[in-house]
């Protein structure tokens, strides 16, 4: 009986027609090999744990990775129909130095340099406001057509309302869209409580977004988010009802692509819970620009031999167009540094996109033409001294592109000098965190650059080999570092460097082991 | 909406810092992506819906990348990444204890219908799987599904081989006695 029971397991188990993977999860593990081996790319697992503001960035991923209408593309340098990278079959020079012959006190090429530029894309100003001339109406339904779609993200579903002004007269739109209802075919689903957002979803929930005028022609759009849908059912939607922010008829949109519907339904998180669609405030869709493709770009590093802990870094990137044409510079395009000490990142890759100073170079870099930029690479005070990598690259989805190599250079670190007047904090523990088991850590904060984080584990008692696994979360649920092993015990001591994210934060503990876990640093 | 729009470009765009730098790690970028299907179906047998087994399979090659130091014999990456996503799926079943299958209505079944919900509601033998805890539905779809013998389970999981036998012998005890009260109710 036991050998029947045996092979109809094997046959019946072994017979299941089961999907094969997303294109999604393919896209991933094509991605997988873009963060640095033994360091956790921070943003992934916040998508991962739908962290609001970044389901918003996964779905403009999602929903602009579709090619469709709606464009979304007022980010400087990085439009998202560019950000996949490197265009096929250009080729890009790129040198790696130190330069030979330079001095190691004055790395500073000779002839014009650029001066430095302390600004992000995240912090630059914003475009200059539209001036919405007095007397412009509110639109009208009339005045508009819509379309919509959205894609799963952390469980729910995200995605754009999109409205483009079909009449003759620029209008103003201003606000929310009011769900009215959603159909899969000629169901209506219900019930869905709806609630209206004033700010536009992008980063600041506190902000309310403006007015955005639509010329005749011109788009704007609404982020949408749809969660918890425990119905028996799991539909495809195929229209979506609005109301516009100032009222009026009904506006139905359709599916924003081609297929079967506006997008699928969210998952169930809480049975007990209602079904929530959110509707954020209208936001200008930026006019396609005219296509331009990246030119190839060779970047060569002036470094000094070392850097002082604590101190600026300054160097120098002189950027080459090697293409054909001149590359343009509005957007101006951005860039990223990173000092690799021990194997470890000094900067957490989602920080970067730092600006060009574009407004010094100009509006293009000719064909053919160089320039030289100066750099300041901000170096933590308590990095240990000793051998480093200075990493440079443009971005993906510039002007330049630069991404058949990555430019990269040797640095030593030394130490601070020794200063009597100043006076260091003494570390203490912001975290001692004990048990066994899944866990998860009170809130903690800290500031600085880094924090020390230490654990031992002991999985002698877990029955089975052990695995311990903990995840060290900032405020938005981003990692910034997973530890842990799978050793029957074992442990680690660590800097984890800290910059630019967002405490409190806290540690979520996955294991059948016995463990201990400290945080040191600042508080 | 910059930000956002920035922050999604560098979400899909590339790390300056990218690429494999070892043999290891190499191996771990071959297998994660030539696997995908099939570690996706293996999660999805085990976590019981789409979704869940997208995040977990996700999670786990994100994680061995993150361990890659950790693989000491590169030729045995695959079964190395198994094991991965393995203890992925049975942390995550372990939270949940049980893996939630939303029993759909009948004459209900929307185009949308999980995949992995409806192959394993329409296989008897799939369906008395499905009512196992963690660890014996992880050794049984890795033995029968997967074609694993007990030495490797017990080698992807680090597992004594005793302690797979035993496992499986509770999880066939228990599948048995799920598939005669099935047989039992159809002769109702």
């Amino acid at each position: 009986m036991s050998d029947d029971l045996d092979r109809r397991v094997r046959e019946g188990l072994g017979g299941l027609d089961l999907p094969p993977a997303p294109s999604s999860l393919h896209d991933a593990m094509d991605r997988l090999g873009a963060e640095p081996p033994g360091r956790p790319h921070p943003r992934w697992r916040g998508a991962l744990r739908a962290a609001p503001v970044l389901a918003v960035a996964v779905a403009m991923v999602a929903v602009l990775a579709w090619g469709s209408g709606l464009r979304l593309g007022v980010s400087p340098g990085a439009t998202p129909s560019a950000s996949a990278g490197g265009t096929p079959g250009q080729s890009s020079t790129t040198s790696s130095t130190p330069l030979p012959g330079l001095s190691t006190a004055n790395p500073k090429p000779s002839g014009s340099i650029v001066p430095w530029l302390d600004q992000t894309a995240f912090t630059a100003p914003s475009p200059t406001p539209v001036v919405i001339p007095s007397g412009t109406p509110t639109c009208l339904p009339g005045d508009l057509t819509a379309s919509a779609g959205w894609q799963g993200g952390g469980g729910q579903m995200l995605g754009w309302l999109g409205a483009t002004n079909v009449g003759k007269h620029p209008c103003i739109l201003e606000g929310s869209p009011r769900l009215v209802e959603l159909r899969s075919a000629k169901t209506i689903l219900e019930p869905i409580t709806y609630h209206g957002e004033p700010s536009d979803g992008s980063s600041d929930p506190s902000v309310i977004a403006g007015p955005v005028l639509l010329t005749p022609g011109g788009a704007a759009a609404a982020f949408l988010s749809w969660s918890n849908w425990c119905r028996a059912t799991t539909p495809v939607v195929t229209s979506l009802t609005v109301t516009l922010p100032s009222g009026g008829a009904p506006i139905e949109a359709g599916p924003t692509s081609p297929g079967p519907g506006i997008g699928g339904a969210p998952r169930c998180d809480a049975p007990s819970a209602g079904s929530t669609f959110t509707a954020y405030a209208f936001t200008p869709v930026a006019p396609e620009a005219p296509p331009s493709a990246p030119q190839p770009a060779s970047v060569a590093l002036s470094v000094p031999s070392s850097a002082t802990a604590g101190a600026d870094l300054v160097y120098y990137v002189t950027l080459t167009n090697l293409g054909t044409q001149a590359a343009p510079l509005d957007p101006c395009p951005t860039y990223s540094e990173n000092l690799v000490v021990g194997g470890r990142a000094l900067k957490l890759p989602t920080v970067q996109f730092l600006l060009l100073n574009c407004a010094a170079i100009g509006p293009a870099l000719a064909s053919g033409a160089s320039v030289t930029l100066e750099m300041h690479l901000p170096v933590p005070a308590n990095v240990v001294p000793g051998p480093a990598t200075l990493h440079w690259d443009m971005d993906p989805g510039g002007s330049l592109d630069t991404s058949a190599a990555s430019p990269q250079a040797s640095i030593t670190i030394v130490g601070p000098p020794p200063s009597s007047h100043s006076v260091t904090p003494s570390p203490k523990v912001l975290l001692a965190f004990k048990g066994s088991g899944i866990k998860s850590s009170e809130p903690f904060t800290a500031s600085g650059d880094s924090v020390t984080l230490a654990y031992t584990y002991d999985c002698s008692g877990a029955g089975s080999s052990g695995r311990f696994d903990a995840t060290l979360f900032d405020r938005n649920g981003v990692a910034i570092t997973i530890f842990g092993g799978s050793a029957r015990s074992g442990g680690d001591i660590a800097p984890e460097y800290i910059s630019n994210t967002a405490p409190p934060y806290h540690v979520e503990v996955s294991t059948d082991c016995a463990w201990a876990i400290s945080v040191t640093g600042t508080p | 909406m910059r930000a956002s729009a920035l922050v999604l470009t560098r979400e899909m765009g590339e790390n300056d810092l990218t690429g494999p730098r070892t043999d290891a790690e190499a191996r771990i970028l071959a297998s994660a992506r030539a696997g995908v299907d099939r570690r996706y179906r293996l999660a999805g047998l085990l976590l019981g819906n789409a979704a869940d087994a997208e995040d977990a399979t996700q999670e786990a090659m994100i994680r061995a990348w993150r361990s890659a130091a950790s693989l000491r014999d590169p030729s045995r990456v695959d079964a190395w990444l198994d094991g991965v996503l393995v203890n992925v799926c049975r942390d995550r079943m372990r939270r949940r204890k049980l893996v939630r299958f939303i029993v759909l209505v009948d004459g209900a079944t929307g185009p949308a219908r999980d995949q992995f919900q409806a192959v394993i509601d329409r296989d008897e033998v799939a369906r008395a799987m499905r009512g196992l805890d963690a660890d014996l539905r992880i050794v049984v779809v890795l033995h029968y599904w997967g074609g694993v013998t007990l030495e490797g389970v017990a080698d992807r999981l680090g597992w004594p081989l005793g302690t797979v036998k035993s496992r499986l012998h509770r999880a066939l005890r228990e599948m048995r006695a799920a598939l005669d009260g099935a047989a039992a109710e159809d002769a109702r």
